[in-house]
């Protein structure tokens, strides 16, 4: 192990300065742009951000399932110490599912429509560990019974099980091989309400049993603010805020963050009217010069579309990019 | 009237809260069942059963539900793109169904707005040919110049500025709100008196979602406009209807005044959809479990008794063999469920 950072858990996963492009004949677009945070082993980690914000080419550039035209362009993704990028075939075969597994948003796309769910269980334990077809029936058969489903459903279709079914046996999937890093991209927002809870109340109860590491990427803020300790808030591509979950609900410190949990409507609460954030989202073919959220930022001053805001420690694990918290201090700085 | 019912008492499906002046829409005892074929065998699917409710000028009301609740069903009867098995759907105490087709006058005074922005709007026409279309069909205008400067005002008046330049657009040269904002303007061209919105701001981001809502919002104000919201999202519903109607299998369980069905949910179904949201303010890693089971109802051949007795933490024998009726709560409260009938001494257990 190389570094060992702060506080309790060892560090699992550090993405550093991430970066990725679709190459297109219009020129290249930046979609990730100098992205970095930190996943310690346990940790539930949530990387929010609204369509188009490159959550989701993160998480598919950590496990290098990137699609053409998009590559990774810049920056490392350390797992463990070592560099992903530099992983050979053999190596990146070990480190995915081994290590991190992938649960994807429609699990009815995920698995295949014309084998069991039994089959397809066995399939990755074959794929990856030495042993014979009867013992991976019996790894599969308690796999499901991990996630409460009746090991009788082994010889189930797809289609004869549920939405909130079908999820779980991909995550049951993704347990297969007892992995450290469990990411999930959009793991429930096609469930209901009732569903997803069950659903999510599950994985904290695996977490807490097998010790896993989770990277949530949602849209859904109030559903990560729950979920996840440590988040992150992607803007255009770029890390907007990142925090504690407990403080990014009572503090939020980027005026995007701040501005998007202020249009989130509660329904517990009379609300008389929210605002929203004006403006569309940015066109990264052509994006603003300096921070890329000033064209819309309610506190936007002189310097913000000219200089580009770092990310700056505004307390432990919290950090934010904006100008208002850099030095030299700005007009407008508060602490 | 209703009000002065005592608390607790039966009230027929049909005497939902009448208030002095006549509603602008009245739904009677809509009933829909789809005939599913499996195999040789054909099904029943009962998709809405005695469903009845009021709009009133001017109103906002939602119409919340799981999938498979039937709330998008009842809209696509409403709009009638879809006829019922039975039931009545008054429009100012007039039968709409008594005609077989809907009538240009009935889609002048009822307009649709669907879920998603991408499908609704033609790719190969500009928007302006979207809201100019009805204008033109519904003889609203003299000429396409007169057409052109109505496009301009109505697209304006949805926030899409400069709005001869937007005309001029292709749905795919916009944003999913700005798409959704045309789909607004293409049915407000023919001022309509009622909108249905089939989850009109559920493919939109947050920050987007918002600026739909309060589009909608200042259109009832401004406009008078009465509005039927279809939304699974309880949020949404509380920030925009004035009142709120919880569909569960194709039944009303609940409805009341939005804040009150929000605060004080009745139903043990309203109660568990609320406790299962997720909640910012319990932030700390840890999701504990919903009070109460997940499961699709049985739409087809349903048990007798209550649809949701499967489900319900409060289910007692009565709810396994008897129907229940609507019991009305306190005033503008209505409540589907046998915790509520007269003598029954049970309450709710799941805290709201």
């Amino acid at each position: 192990m190389t570094v060992s950072i702060t506080t309790v858990a060892p560090e699992l996963l550090r993405v550093e300065d991430l970066a990725v492009e679709y190459l297109t004949p219009d020129g290249d677009v930046r979609v990730v742009d100098d992205v970095s945070f930190t996943i310690r082993e346990g940790e539930c980690f949530g990387l929010a951000g609204e369509s188009g914000s490159g959550k989701s080419t993160v998480a598919m550039a950590i496990l290098r399932l990137l699609k053409p035209p998009g590559v990774i362009s810049g920056g490392r993704v350390l797992w463990r110490g070592e560099d992903v990028l530099d992983f050979d075939d053999a190596s990146l075969r070990a480190f995915r599912w081994r290590e991190v597994s992938l649960v994807m948003q429609s699990a009815m796309n995920a698995l295949n429509p014309v084998i069991t769910i039994g089959e397809q269980l066995c399939d990755v334990i074959l794929a990856h560990e030495a042993v014979t077809p009867v013992q991976a029936l019996e790894r599969a058969a308690s796999l499901l019974e991990l996630v409460n489903i009746d090991s009788g459903r082994l010889k189930s279709f797809p289609h004869e099980l549920s939405g909130g079914m079908r999820q779980r046996v991909v995550i049951a999937m993704a347990l297969a091989l007892s992995p450290r890093l469990m990411i999930m991209d959009e793991p429930t927002t096609a469930l209901d309400v009732v569903v997803q809870r069950e659903i999510l109340a599950q994985i904290s109860e695996l977490r807490a049993k097998l010790g896993f590491a989770v990277l949530l990427v949602t849209h859904d803020l109030s559903l990560m603010l729950e979920f996840c300790t440590q988040v992150g808030v992607l803007y255009a591509g770029r890390l907007a805020e990142l925090a504690p979950a407990r403080e990014l609900v009572t503090a939020p410190k980027h005026p995007y963050t701040q501005a998007l949990l202020a249009s989130i409507p509660d329904p517990r609460r009379a609300v008389v009217r929210l605002q929203g954030i004006p403006g569309i989202h940015v066109d990264l073919r052509r994006p603003p010069e300096g921070c890329r959220f000033h064209p819309r930022c309610p506190r936007a001053f002189d310097r913000c579309p000219e200089v580009r805001p770092e990310l700056t420690p505004l307390g432990p694990d919290h950090l934010a990019s904006c100008l208002l918290y850099s030095t030299p201090p700005a007009t407008t700085v508060q602490s | 009237m209703s009000e002065n019912l005592a608390q607790v008492t039966p009230a027929p499906a049909s005497a939902i809260v009448s208030p002095a002046e006549q509603p602008l829409l009245q739904v009677q005892d809509l009933n829909m069942v789809f005939h599913v074929r499996d195999g040789l065998k054909v099904q029943h699917l009962h998709a809405l059963t005695n469903l009845s409710f009021d709009v009133r000028r001017g109103e906002a009301v939602a119409l919340v539900g799981e999938s498979g609740s039937g709330k998008s069903t009842a809209a696509r009867i409403i709009a009638r793109l879809t006829a019922p098995t039975s039931g009545k759907i008054l429009l100012d105490g007039e039968n709409v169904l008594a005609r077989r087709r809907a009538t240009l006058d009935f889609r002048a005074r009822v307009q649709m707005i669907f879920q998603d922005p991408f499908g609704s709007l033609n790719p190969v026409h500009t928007v302006g040919y979207h809201v100019e279309r009805p204008l033109l069909r519904h003889a609203l205008v003299g000429s396409r110049a007169e057409a052109k400067v109505r496009t301009k005002e109505l697209l304006e008046r949805v926030g899409l500025t400069p709005g001869n330049e937007v005309a001029n657009r292709y749905p795919h040269e916009l944003s999913g709100g700005q798409r959704q904002r045309a789909a607004i303007a293409r049915a407000l061209a023919v001022s309509p008196e009622l909108v249905l919105a089939d989850e009109p701001t559920s493919m939109l981001d947050a920050s987007i979602r918002v600026g739909v809502l309060n589009l909608l919002r200042e259109l009832k104000e401004d406009r008078g406009l009465a509005l039927l919201f279809i939304t699974h999202d309880l949020a949404s519903a509380r920030y925009l209807a004035d009142r709120t109607l919880v569909l569960y299998a194709g039944h009303l369980c609940e409805s009341g005044p939005s804040g009150q069905v929000m605060d004080e949910p009745a139903h043990p179904y309203t109660r568990l959809l609320l406790s299962a949201l997720p909640d910012p303010r319990r932030a700390g890693g840890v999701i504990e479990p919903p009070r109460g089971k997940s499961g699709a109802p049985r739409l087809i051949d349903p048990a007798p008794g209550c649809a949701f007795a499967d489900r319900c933490p409060d289910v007692h024998d009565r709810c396994r063999s008897e129907s229940p009726t609507m019991h009305l709560i306190a005033p503008g409260r209505l409540v589907r469920c046998h915790l509520y009938a007269a003598g029954s001494t049970q309450r709710p257990t799941l805290p709201s």
